[in-house]
């Protein structure tokens, strides 16, 4: 219990500090909303005043931040400058694309990482160890915005098996429209998962206990997935767990290749924009996002390794 | 087996059937338009939302008192007549039996407060720079609405073709600030009405029953939104989407080269140009600023920014604006040949015959990137020499509208109407001379002052030669070195057909169903 008080503890500093950097740095960041706002076009000054009166621009900035802090421990993230929706509405519309996606994403990383590693280090160097080890380094180097447009080009205009860009509507359809984009964003994590999971693997292949299951004459799945699998999960689930977060915040550029309404391209645009309160809700999220997986993450260490879990009833 | 190597399969096979659906879903029906832009339509009301991915929604769903001609004239929209009894006075008469798409009645004090809005503070209307001449309008009886003047402009009638769309009083009044935003929507007598609004998910519009002009040729228009160039070229390549008015002029070859899609080109309501800020330094003396005419290679910048989609410019107006107004014989003003030799001779005339050294800020994220590399090589064989700074858009656009830093500037400015009043009076008179306005040059004197206001107040051949006058004055004194016109397209798939020019405000309402 006083290890969970502890890091939620961590956890609301952590995103204090997050918010008052990110605000202080976007106000101190060149630009006037409403310049941006009101585009290359002759304005009159009554409109520009208007526009800073309505989202106190011309308060001091502690103020500005107190009050946002204030509508934001209620609950109201504020208004967003260049849309004048809600905050919390235009970030619930957008959230299912992106954690469809991320989960998407995470799914294919561990549904082809995970085997393809245990593979390539059980058939160390051979031919299909080599095969797997190359292939993944490809995939390391591609860059996923490069993938998107290499995909669009066969699997959506050439081939014309999946659509070229948007999120679709119905259950089937999402799942058809954030398969590439999935593919694209997991292509590349499959490959640092698969290249983690060979290393963990390895250094297990050597020891004492795995060399006496297989004495016992247990069977080979027993021996790799009560074994094997359950020794590598640390260093994996460490990965996996920072990918998803990564996925979650940060997966701008295949959004936008493929047309995606996301988190990702919501942010880059906001951050254009000075959209303040846009940003700092993004910020929060994002914050939240990796103490929570973080935290999951560690959780998980006392569920799957007995041995942590020791060790924390001790300390 | 285990179930490693079924997994795959399964996927596969799942894959496959979604996909085979998919494809299903694509027959849809010949009178729906699946149409692309390049960005989020923010708001549904031109108070909120002047940029160009939300004004050709709204102009589906919204009528403007008045609209533009083929030519750029003046016609009838919800306005069936109007009179113009003395310089300051506009009467209109509303047609009879126009009703908003819910089959409420538009209303004389409807269409009133529909323009008196965009003064109102509470409001903060992006289009309140468009209005800015008008004093009172007044609901003068069941069907007229009287607009009085606070001095006579002739871009008052042209721009109401835009700025003045018209929207319920009721709705408007309540929702000053979010009219239009997803949430409160907005409500129309126009072609179309909205059938939904979301900023990810895009704009459904379906076909106004309601609607007192021809019925629209499109039963259904669904808008999505796709910012990469590239994903929204092959997503209209592929047929997914039926066309798109966001295509780049450098660009044009890529769409023009597509086998199912028409591209067409018109010429855009532009005019980019250098601006030289005549207050301080060099370009103070006019020989310079000549010599910069004659050195900018202005052929070449043409190639290399439009891609033959454009022309090079030389009055100070936009071109489509220049037609409207002499039609084919322009007046013969001063130009300035690209001419290395005589560059250098003006320059020698000059307090700077071996030349100077300027610092010039330019926006990196922008457009005219290139253009900026072209300018300043072309100064430098003339002993010009353009330090260029790149800046981060936000950075620049805020320190070029706080006139920092002038000295020269590039910009590609796009109007809207065919009425000279809306450019040269921003780029120009000593009002806008300031930090906020649109005049980067600084130039500015008493007489031209006069001048402008002969052109928004003169009416007929008076006018054309007053317009003529201030051009000149550009032409010999070079505040502003006009570079360049381009052309817009819009590109459709071959199961449609499009009618759209210069002055075409209701794009969509301009696409049919080929062989309709």
């Amino acid at each position: 219990m006083a290890f969970l008080a502890r890091r939620l503890g961590a956890a609301v500093l952590l995103l204090g500090v997050l918010s008052l950097l990110s605000f202080v740095l976007l106000a101190a960041a060149p630009g006037k909303p409403e310049n941006l706002l009101l585009g290359p076009r002759p304005s009159t000054p009554e409109t520009r005043a208007a526009i800073r009166a309505q989202f106190h621009l011309d308060d001091p900035i502690h103020e500005r931040y107190l009050s946002w802090l204030g509508g934001a421990l209620h609950g109201d993230f504020g208004t967003s400058v260049y849309t004048r929706e809600p905050v919390t509405s235009i970030i619930t519309e957008r959230l299912p694309v992106t954690a469809g996606l991320a989960t998407y994403a995470l799914i294919l990383t561990i549904g082809v990482g995970i085997p393809l590693g245990l593979a390539a280090a059980m058939r160390r160097g051979g031919r299909l160890d080599q095969g797997i080890t190359l292939t993944s380094l490809v995939a390391l180097a591609v860059p996923p915005f490069a993938l998107s447009i290499l995909l669009l080009y066969g699997f959506a205009v050439t081939l014309g098996w999946f659509p070229v860009f948007g999120a679709g509507e119905t259950a089937a359809e999402r799942i058809a429209h954030l398969t590439l984009p999935a593919v694209a964003l997991a292509a590349g994590e499959a490959a640092v998962v698969v290249r983690q999971m060979r290393a963990a693997a390895l250094d297990l292949v050597g020891q004492d206990y795995l060399t006496f299951a297989r004495a016992r004459g247990l069977s080979l799945p027993r021996v790799w997935i009560s074994y094997a699998l359950r020794n590598t999960a640390l260093p994996v689930l460490t990965v996996g767990g920072l990918l998803l977060a990564a996925n979650l915040t940060g997966a701008l550029f295949v959004e936008r290749a493929f047309g995606l309404p996301g988190l990702g391209e919501l942010l880059v645009t906001a951050v254009a924009r000075k959209d303040i309160p846009v940003v700092q809700a993004l910020v929060l999220l994002g914050g939240a996002v990796v103490v929570v997986v973080n935290l999951l993450i560690d959780l998980t260490y006392l569920a799957v390794d007995p041995r942590v879990r020791h060790g924390a009833v001790a300390s | 087996m285990t179930s490693a190597t079924a997994l795959p399969r399964v996927a596969l096979a799942a894959l496959l059937l979604l996909s085979a659906g998919c494809a299903g879903s694509r027959q849809d029906r010949a009178d729906t338009l699946r149409w692309a832009l390049s960005e989020v339509p923010n708001s549904l009301d031109i108070a909120h939302g002047f940029n160009n991915p939300s004004t050709i929604v709204q102009f589906a769903v919204l009528d403007c008192m008045v609209t533009l001609g083929k030519k750029g004239e003046v016609l009838p929209g919800v306005a069936e007549s109007w009179t113009h009894p003395d310089p300051l006075t506009y009467v209109f008469t509303l047609r009879e039996g126009v009703k908003f798409s819910d089959g409420s009645p538009l209303t004389a004090e409807d269409a009133a407060y529909s323009l008196s809005r965009h003064v109102d503070p509470k409001v903060a209307s992006q289009a309140a720079s468009y209005v800015t001449m008008v004093k009172k309008v007044e609901a003068t009886g069941p069907r007229t609405v009287t607009v009085t003047l606070s001095r006579p402009n002739q871009a008052f009638l042209p721009t109401a073709a835009l700025a003045w769309q018209i929207v319920p009083k009721k709705l408007a009044e309540a929702h000053p600030a979010d009219l239009g935003s997803p949430e409160v929507g907005t409500l129309g007598t126009g072609p179309f009405k909205v059938a939904k609004f979301s900023l990810t998910e895009g704009v459904t519009l379906e076909r106004n029953p309601l609607y007192w002009g021809p019925k629209p040729a499109l039963r259904k228009i669904e808008l999505r939104t796709i910012t990469d160039p590239e994903t929204l070229r092959l997503a209209v390549s592929s047929g997914e989407a039926d066309g798109t008015a966001d295509v780049r002029p450098s660009e044009a070859r890529k769409w023009t080269s597509l086998r199912d899609v028409t591209t067409t080109f018109y010429p855009a309501d532009n005019i980019a140009f250098l601006s030289l800020a005549v207050n301080q330094g060099p370009l103070k003396d006019v020989h310079v600023r000549r010599a910069i005419a004659h050195a900018v290679d202005r052929a070449a910048l043409v190639q290399l920014m439009t891609g033959g989609h454009g022309g090079q410019a030389d009055l100070f107006l936009p071109k489509p604006q220049l037609t409207a107004l002499y039609g084919a014989a322009l007046p013969a003003l001063p130009t300035y040949a690209y001419d290395v030799e005589a560059a250098k001779a003006e320059l020698a005339k000059s307090a700077y015959p071996r030349g100077f050294t300027l610092a010039t800020p330019y926006d990196s994220g922008g457009e005219n990137v290139k253009a900026m590399q072209a300018v300043a090589a072309d100064l430098a064989k003339i002993g010009i020499m353009l330090e260029l700074k790149p800046l981060p858009s936000e950075k620049y656009i805020t320190q070029r509208m706080d006139h920092e830093d002038l000295a020269v500037q590039m910009a590609n400015l796009y109007y809207s109407t065919p009425d000279p009043s809306e450019v040269l009076p921003d780029l120009l008179s000593r009002a806008s001379a300031k930090p906020q306005g649109f005049n980067f040059s600084g130039y500015g004197t008493a007489a031209l002052d006069a001048g402008l206001d002969d052109v928004g107040r003169l009416e007929g051949e008076a006018r054309r030669k007053a317009i003529t006058k201030v051009l000149a004055e550009v032409a010999e004194q070079v505040p502003y070195l006009p570079l360049f016109h381009n052309e817009s397209a819009i590109a459709v798939n071959k199961r449609f057909t499009t009618d759209v020019g210069t002055w075409t405000i209701d794009i969509l309402s301009a696409v049919r169903p080929a062989g309709a």
